[in-house]
């Protein structure tokens, strides 16, 4: 292999520890900011979708959900998203498929069915349009 | 996902799959290289281009001057035998590791990710409606894998993959003038 196709894997290497080590960091900083400030200190940013639209999108209220959570306030959580809330056993059943799927082939199997996925986006769908009819 | 391969000591890339299935020189031991890899390998370790190997295996002797994805659906290709947990050549479905060196051309290959945490995340933190383009083609990878048509999956793969990137840049962007403007002034 020559010097430059070696520099050349390198710095994607080098790309990708860094996006890493920037998440991780942008990961800290978010937890930070739900633990210790208020909704209300304006510091939380706002959702591109309310902003344009004046509508709800699927997420909104998630971050003022993580913030009741921190607190140990699971009921006002539910009330800001229910979604959201609904959505975390989800995303962790997922990762858990992910990280130790090939043990469950039939589990990983079932999760990336398109009946399965297909359920998830049309419960996203009715989910953004019931909340807006009924100010949720 | 885009390639880099090494044909008579001549780098080429970015290439894309169908660009590199185009490539009559291609053998087993290609050097390859893509995003990710620490190191360079070769053609027959990376499973979605031995895909494309054993498929110019099978079309030997017929002349072929242009690979198409519908060639590749079409013929009696080794990964439509799994559907029913049955497998053709012995290894079974699930315990296939990425990353190990697969010298065997007829090896299937991993289900490509279809990115659903990515996109369900996408959906709920980014605000916009991308997240949901990205979970309707997650939902599109696994029934084309199943159904033996490798290309279609991955090409599923990488749209979701896509517009998960698309969400998540427009939403960091967003993000600090959404603090700025919205919350601070």
């Amino acid at each position: 292999m020559s010097p430059t196709e070696r520099d050349f894997s390198n710095r994607f290497a080098l790309y990708r520890r860094l996006l890493i080590a920037g998440i991780c960091v942008a990961a800290i900083g978010l937890c930070i900011l739900y633990l210790k400030f208020e909704p209300s200190s304006g510091l939380y940013p706002r959702c591109m979708f309310k902003m344009l639209t004046g509508l709800s999108c699927p997420g909104c209220g998630s971050q003022r959900a993580i913030h009741s959570i921190f607190n140990g306030d699971i009921k006002e959580a539910f009330s800001y998203n229910a979604l959201f809330i609904i959505e975390i056993p989800l995303l962790a059943l997922l990762i858990f498929s992910r990280l130790i799927g090939s043990r469950h082939p039939q589990l990983q199997r079932t999760l990336s069915s398109r009946f399965f996925i297909l359920f998830i986006l049309v419960t996203i769908i009715i989910w953004t349009i019931v909340r807006n009819i009924f100010d949720i | 996902m885009k390639y880099w391969i090494i044909i008579d000591s001549v780098q080429e890339g970015p290439l894309t799959l169908e660009e590199i299935a185009s490539k009559p020189e291609l053998n087993p031991s290609t050097p390859v290289w893509h995003e990710g890899l620490s190191d360079w390998t070769t053609a027959s370790a990376i499973p979605e281009i031995a895909a494309i190997l054993s498929s110019n295996n099978i079309n030997q002797g017929h002349s072929r001057p242009e690979f198409t994805q519908s060639d590749f659906s079409r013929q009696a290709n080794p990964y439509s035998g799994f559907y029913n947990g049955q497998h053709p050549y012995g290894q079974p479905y699930g315990q296939y590791q990425y990353g190990q060196p697969q010298n065997d051309p007829n090896a299937v290959p991993p289900m490509p990710n279809n990115y659903l945490i990515l996109a369900i995340l996408a959906t709920i933190c980014c605000c916009i409606p991308s997240g949901i383009v990205a979970i309707f083609y997650a939902a599109k990878v696994s029934p084309a894998y199943y159904r033996g048509d490798y290309m279609a999956a991955l090409d599923a793969s990488s749209k979701a993959q896509l517009w998960v990137i698309i969400s998540f840049v427009a939403g960091l962007i967003w993000a600090p003038f959404s603090v700025i403007f919205g919350g601070l002034l």
